[in-house]
């Protein structure tokens, strides 16, 4: 099983959502972890650069960036005719804290 | 071409924005032009290093975030804090800018209540070594690990952790070494702060890179001016010939290889 492979099996079987947290992207497999690193220290590559990182062909790197913006992980970036890739990052959550409590902060915090 | 440093603790309490602020105020004295981030957005506190005044901090970091304005109108120009205390200014072409986090309870409450978009964050950061032309941006971050945080330790070239010689800070250091590695950053390095005078710290210093399989950038001895001082100004430019401003000034120059 090749590497994107596992990480749409990894990425199926998460919560669909927006974007990857850090959090997802620590618990990915090796090598799949290894590419949204470089991208995000990269912040953002062209698709000659994706090709030199992983070693694959064209088409190869063109079907997984295409599986990676259409599952929410990586947005395409138009710039002068050319197309860029960013990591998407999900929001940072809410907390999940009781809407009673929000209010009692706030009206403490406006007097 | 500009490095990123983030500077961070598994504890709270560890001197981290004490030895950000000392190590950009170094930095930028040696005529480079270096950025602060205040990412603590829960528990914001570097600005009064800077002695930026809240009541006139008009935009903060919590505005960029909503998407009020953009990242580099929430800098403010604080080279003139280099010349405050110990007579030195950055020298020619060398610049200090603070990037901080809201004070206001209920802006700090907003971010805990509503989130915010990560992507922002992350862009924020590039566009400010960008738009200020920085040579060194450094990430103040909030203690333990969040979503801040390992998104500040990912895009980082450099990631300085600082420990105390304390049992839970040293298990603390473990799992954020572990998670550093599993990020690749592509140089760690430990400051272990606060070790009392008494202890042989080169010794100590030895041992915890040994511990930790991790390069040791400098032991920095507790001090009594350092505690007199309690945050109003930054030590390394108050004391420049303090054994302790020594340190902070061979931590540096290993920031800077």
């Amino acid at each position: 099983m090749g590497i994107f492979d596992r990480l749409g099996q990894e990425l199926d079987a998460r919560e669909k959502a927006a974007g990857l947290s850090m959090a997802d992207v620590l618990s990915l497999p090796d090598d799949s972890r290894r590419l949204f690193n470089w991208m995000m220290r990269q912040e953002e590559v062209g698709l000659a650069e994706v090709i030199t990182f992983l070693g694959q062909d064209e088409a190869t790197v063109c079907c997984t960036l295409l599986a990676l913006v259409e599952g929410g992980y990586v947005r395409e970036i138009h710039t002068s005719g050319q197309v860029r890739y960013r990591v998407r990052l999900a929001p940072k959550r809410k907390r999940d804290i009781p809407l009673s409590i929000w209010q009692a902060l706030d009206s403490k915090i406006e007097e | 071409m500009a490095k990123i440093i983030s500077v961070h603790s598994f504890r709270g309490g560890t001197g981290k924005s004490n030895t950000t602020a000392n190590l950009a105020a170094i930095i930028a004295g040696n005529g480079l032009r270096a950025g602060v981030i205040d990412t603590d957005i829960q528990s914001p506190g570097i600005h009064v290093l800077f002695g930026l005044d809240e009541e006139k901090m008009e935009k903060s970091l919590n505005d960029y975030l909503w998407g009020k304005c953009t990242v580099e109108q929430t800098a403010y120009d604080v080279s003139a804090s280099l010349s405050t205390a110990g007579g030195r200014t950055a020298a020619a072409g060398g610049g200090l800018f603070l990037i901080p986090s809201s004070l206001k309870a209920g802006e700090i409450a907003r971010v805990l209540r509503e989130g915010y978009d990560v992507n922002r964050l992350n862009d924020g950061f590039h566009e400010l070594v960008r738009q200020l032309k920085l040579d060194y941006l450094f990430i103040d971050t909030h203690p333990g690990l969040n979503e801040e945080t390992l998104l500040s330790i990912t895009i980082s070239d450099t990631l300085l952790i600082i420990l105390r010689p304390d049992q839970q800070d040293y298990q603390g250091t473990a799992v954020t070494v572990e998670i550093a590695r599993k990020l690749e950053v592509p140089r760690l390095m430990l400051i272990v702060n606060k070790a009392l005078p008494a202890f042989d710290l080169e010794a100590l210093g030895q041992k915890i890179a040994r511990t930790y399989g991790t390069p040791v950038a400098g032991v920095l001895p507790e001090t009594e001016e350092m505690i007199a001082l309690g945050s109003s100004g930054i030590f390394a430019l108050k004391y420049p010939e303090h054994p302790l401003s020594q340190q902070f000034k061979k931590i540096a120059d290993q920031v800077l290889i």
